[in-house]
């Protein structure tokens, strides 16, 4: 058991390590911005805002029409600096969906005024953390699975058997 | 190789719930007060490998450890990829909540084929080791390929296959010197890899044995 925070000590060191390491590197989650340039819509999308999504399909839907229907508009690619433009005909909220063909897909509703103040329903899809930054969010999983293992070694050694029972 | 929602039909998010669930039951039965601490400090490890992004040829991929994962808990890397992927889904937004199940089954397969190739497949630890790293993460991404030709979508999963390979040789290599550091440092750790020959008095010297 002498061993144990030895390990432990040197383990964090390493987690430190990453930690900072990660810190300065992007992760790859699919991110986009919404802006209105009348007459036309910007969309930019990028792997954690700092990466361009460079040429990935992109599928522009009208507002929903009486009937509830809201069939694709316009099809496309970004281009390579992530970014894709396209020129809505009404106000509303036009959905534009992105997929990069590798499992990578978000989705956002350009909530276009016609004023040049669209705003952007895009929240990410599951919610949570996304607000905040990496380094904040990664502190935050490596608390909460330290945390949980704490909790369960302090349970199970709380309520192991002795030994020869 | 984090699958997004939207992409795979309902039914199979369905069923990889249900497998992953499952799999998580039953590689956790008789868990051991000792494993617990272990368990937590890989999944920290995998939790912030998996956030290093790798550009690689246009196509944005990462590490998974899920090998090293895989040869140092055995079957207990399933709970924990999978306690890992759902604070991936939930902070960083890798992957749907729809396809969480899906996403468990495939790295959680990753890491159970390398612990399958640490303990039974021949040869020195050093090569098993890195034959499983890079299983570990190429698995998933087959696995991965297979379920999109199944729903009928993409077309870059191809390139991302070829990449892949890429961060499968360099992981592979990463998990070897973990294995080489452990074997030095902290052989107990490997207890279940090594062979009696391997194992037998004198073939792994306590560090600074020669000294004593």
């Amino acid at each position: 058991m002498t061993a144990l925070p030895h390990r432990i000590a040197g383990a964090a060191r390493a987690i430190l390590a990453a930690f900072v390491l990660t810190a300065l590197l992007p992760a790859h989650d699919l991110q986009t911005r919404v802006e209105e340039k009348p007459p036309f819509v910007v969309i930019s999308a990028s792997y954690e805002g700092t990466e361009a999504a460079s040429f990935i399909a992109v599928t522009v839907h009208a507002p929903p029409s009486a009937d509830g229907k809201a069939d694709a508009f316009q099809t496309g690619r970004t281009d390579v600096e992530g970014k894709f433009v396209f020129l809505p005909t009404a106000p509303g909220d036009w959905r534009v969906q992105l997929d990069d063909e590798m499992g990578h897909r978000a989705e956002v509703v350009a909530k276009v005024t016609g004023q040049g103040a669209a705003a952007a329903d895009a929240a990410p899809p599951n919610g949570g953390a996304a607000g905040r930054g990496t380094g904040e969010r990664l502190l935050l999983g490596l608390s909460i699975l330290f945390g949980a293992a704490g909790l369960l070694y302090g349970w199970m050694a709380r309520h192991r058997k002795p030994a020869g029972a | 190789m984090h699958v997004s929602d939207g992409i795979l039909p309902v039914e199979m998010s369905i069923a990889g719930y249900v497998l992953a669930i499952g799999a998580a039951v039953l590689t956790s039965r008789k868990l051991e007060t000792e494993e617990v601490p272990r368990m937590g400090l890989l999944a920290a490890a995998t939790f912030v490998a998996s956030l290093v992004n790798v550009p690689v040829a246009g196509v944005s991929v990462h590490f998974g450890l899920f090998g090293l994962v895989g040869l140092l808990l055995g079957m207990r890397a399933v709970p924990v990829i999978f306690a890992v992927l759902i604070l991936q889904t939930f902070l960083f937004q890798h992957g749907g909540f729809l396809s969480l199940g899906v996403n468990v089954v495939n790295m959680a397969s990753g890491g159970l084929v390398a612990a399958a190739i640490g303990r039974y497949l021949p040869g020195p630890l050093g090569l098993r080791a890195a034959f499983a790293g890079f299983a570990g993460i190429y698995l998933p991404v087959l696995l991965l390929l297979g379920e999109f030709q199944i729903a009928g979508y993409g077309r870059s999963i191809l390139l991302l296959a070829a990449v892949y390979a890429i961060v499968g040789a360099l992981e592979g290599a990463f998990t070897m010197m973990i294995v080489a550091f452990l074997r030095r440092a902290k052989p107990v750790l490997l207890h279940h890899l090594l062979r009696p020959r391997e194992s037998a008095p004198g073939a792994l010297p306590e560090p600074h044995a020669e000294v004593r």
